[in-house]
């Protein structure tokens, strides 16, 4: 019997030690990880401060009034007229196009001027 | 000894050789060494058993706190570690964007700078140092807040406001123990006037105080979430654009103009110069801050006389093809009735509506009468302030009370005068008008969803209205608006200025409300001119023909391509105008 109360105390007692080992590990690894979350909620936070910012600058860069001095500026943007807007069907066939040659070409040599002058 | 103690026997009176016996309490007067034995055994048990509960306690407990629902915090407790359930946002009050995303109000982080006048060492060091980093503030300021007699030793005095990062850094870098920062936030407008009379304003503690910012306060404050407006920031800057310059051109008082989609009613611009910056707040002028768009009410003129028209044709008291006398003035009691440059001939429906005469609107107005008038006024919201529209300021319609609407007040009606309202009252009901009759609340902000439409005309009666008013842009008064390919149907309106309640004598507002395209209407605009000047291109009139009109045109041309609207060209027409650029003959 003696064992056997020996054997239930070891038991016990080397129980509490894993129970003391485990619960003493668990507590660390939650310490570490609520730091490490700390620290990942802190930079959220800045990240969202900081997009915060970046959007306000965003929004005064994308100012129409801005962006319509800068077009007119750099690369002559005018408003749109309503001519200038073309129904598919409207335009000319490629066949059309060799009824008159001259003006063709001279379309053509437009079109490639504007094409060289964009690269 | 040790198989004695360990014997199970018990209560026999069979003694042992060697076996201990000693006189006790017991039942017999004495007891034996096998009883402690017994009581010794069983605490021990009891002593496992207590243990085992315990440790059976906290395993369950570390099994529910790992595996289960985790550690249930008190509320002080929560609000502490509150980053642990999720992000507090930095910042505390709602974004505002337009349709399209693009920010027009935010709150950025700051800080402010404060002392602490118990901690105070030298003040006029202090005060000389801070004076040279901040140089707006007079060191007499800084010196009278440094030294300020205060009760505790931890009070605050605020020295400054908003500082910049190095501003910051600068003070920081003094090293005084007594100057303290504090995080705080500036409301900012990054598109500063654009939207000025929609936004409003906050004051320095982020509070609103006027527009969307003070009406929807609680919303604002409550929640981060972005809140989107209807408004499209590319259209709203045309139409300021244009606004300005008409302004300008025309050396106006004020210049107003409201775009809006015609089948839900969602505000796409709304701007009224003079404006402001919303990121300034000295104005010395407040006139600036009047958004006559919503507050504004005016006598709106021949505009009205599309309602009458509509009126009308919907009651079934006339039809399209009617004439009406317009040869002489109509005489009401005392008061005569008389046209401004209307050929004097029995003018049909159509005619009525592009010469604009008010004799003849008269006349439309007194056949369908005084009831069937105010109710459907009444319809159209005319009589009340306009419902849901979320902006603060918004103007009380001015008109006779029902008892006093007798028959001269039911043919100045007819056109326009009599009964002050909004703008928007009329963009709103002229766009019910249009879109088949059936009229929707205006609304600036996307997530309001309490607005209920309602029929106020049959679509037979919109669909006449809609050939009415193209004929008035085509062959009337909106000429200067017939802009080629998009098809703009609309009416003009010249009232002369109620001052202090007298009409004043050579001052005009004008109006031009219209459609496009009329084939199949998408939006609605209405543009607003008050006290335009004449000029010599415009042969000196000062009527809407000539300044809100052309304004009006000119804001269609910029702002339809925005909105995807292709022109309606005849192909043929336009088919032949390709080929004879390429030198084709068709």
């Amino acid at each position: 019997m003696s064992t056997v109360k020996t054997a239930i105390t070891i038991l016990w007692f080397m129980f509490t030690i894993v129970i003391g080992s485990y619960y003493f590990v668990l507590t660390n690894d939650v310490q570490n990880l609520e730091r490490e979350l700390a620290q990942i909620n802190n930079d959220i936070k800045n990240d969202i401060r900081d997009i915060h910012i970046l959007e306000a600058d965003w929004s005064e860069l994308n100012n129409p009034e801005r962006l319509q001095k800068l077009a007119g500026k750099y690369i002559s943007l005018d408003f749109i007229k309503p001519e200038q807007i073309i129904n598919y069907s409207a335009l000319p066939l490629e066949g059309e196009l060799f009824e008159n040659p001259t003006m063709f070409a001279k379309n053509n040599r437009v079109l490639r001027q504007l094409a060289n002058s964009e690269r | 000894m040790l198989k004695v103690s360990l014997s199970r026997k018990k209560n026999t009176f069979i003694y042992e050789p060697g076996q201990e016996i000693r006189f006790s309490a017991g039942s017999f007067g004495w007891e034996t060494e096998d009883e402690a034995v017994n009581v010794c055994r069983s605490r021990i048990f009891y002593i496992i058993g207590l243990f085992l509960l315990i440790y059976a306690v906290i395993i369950i407990r570390i099994f529910n706190v790992c595996l289960v629902d985790g550690i249930q915090l008190s509320r002080k407790e929560t609000i502490y570690y509150r980053p642990r359930n999720g992000i507090v946002s930095p910042v505390h009050r709602a974004n505002i964007t337009d349709r399209n995303g693009i920010v027009v109000a935010t709150n950025l982080p700051t800080v402010n700078l404060y002392a602490l006048p118990y901690e105070v060492g030298n003040p006029e060091v202090t005060a000389q140092k801070l004076n040279e980093i901040f140089p707006d503030v007079k060191y007499t300021e800084f010196y009278s807040r440094l030294t300020k007699k205060v009760k505790s030793k931890y009070a605050k005095v605020l020295l400054k406001r908003n500082l910049s990062p190095t501003q910051q850094v600068k003070v920081n870098a003094l090293g005084f123990p007594e100057l303290e920062f504090e995080n705080s936030e500036v409301r900012v407008y990054p598109q500063k006037e654009l939207l000025s009379h929609v936004l409003g304003n906050t004051d320095i503690d982020s509070n609103g105080i006027s527009g969307l910012e003070k009406s929807l306060d609680t919303r604002l404050s409550s929640s981060t979430r972005d809140l989107q407006l209807t408004i499209d920031l590319g259209v709203q800057y045309m139409v300021r654009d244009e606004l300005m310059k008409a302004k300008e051109k025309f050396k106006a008082e004020r210049a107003t103009a409201i775009v809006m989609d015609i089948n839900t009613s969602e505000i796409i611009a709304l701007s009224s110069v003079p404006d402001y910056d919303l990121n300034r707040r000295d104005f010395k002028d407040k006139d600036i801050k009047f958004n006559f768009a919503t507050l504004g009410v005016y006598e709106a003129g021949s505009v009205f006389k599309v309602f009458n028209t509509a009126l009308g044709l919907d009651s079934g008291k006339i039809k399209i093809t009617d004439s009406f006398d317009a040869t002489k003035p109509l005489k009401m009691g005392r008061h005569k009735i008389t046209d401004y440059r209307v050929p004097a001939k029995w003018l049909t429906v159509g005619e009525t509506l592009i010469h604009s005469s008010n004799i003849a609107s008269a006349q439309i107005a007194l056949k369908v009468g005084k009831a069937l008038q105010i109710k459907f006024l009444k319809n159209l919201g005319f009589f009340d302030k306009i419902e849901n529209l979320e902006i603060y300021e918004k103007g009380r319609p001015l008109h006779r009370s029902e008892k006093y609407w007798q028959d001269h007040t039911v043919a100045t009606t007819a056109y326009g005068y009599g009964i002050s309202v909004t703008p928007i009252h009329i963009i709103t009901a002229f766009s019910s008008i249009l879109n088949g009759g059936i009229y929707t609340p205006p609304t600036l902000v996307f997530e309001t969803n309490n607005r209920k439409s309602k029929r106020v005309i049959s679509t037979q009666t919109s669909m006449d209205m809609r050939k009415l008013l193209r004929d008035v842009v085509i062959y009337g008064s909106g000429k200067n608006a017939n802009i080629e390919g998009y098809e703009v149907a609309g009416k003009t309106g010249t009232a002369n200025k109620l001052e202090n309640g007298r009409y004043v004598k050579g001052k005009n507002v004008t109006s031009f409300v219209s459609a496009f395209p009329i084939s199949d209407p998408k939006y609605a605009l209405m543009v607003i001119i008050d006290s335009p000047k004449g000029l010599p291109e415009t042969f000196n009139f000062v009527t809407s023909g000539w300044n809100a009109c052309p304004t009006g045109g000119k804001i269609i041309t910029r702002i339809a391509p925005t909105l995807n609207i292709a022109p309606n060209f005849d192909l043929q027409t336009q088919r032949e105008k390709v080929l004879k650029n390429y030198g084709i003959k068709n």
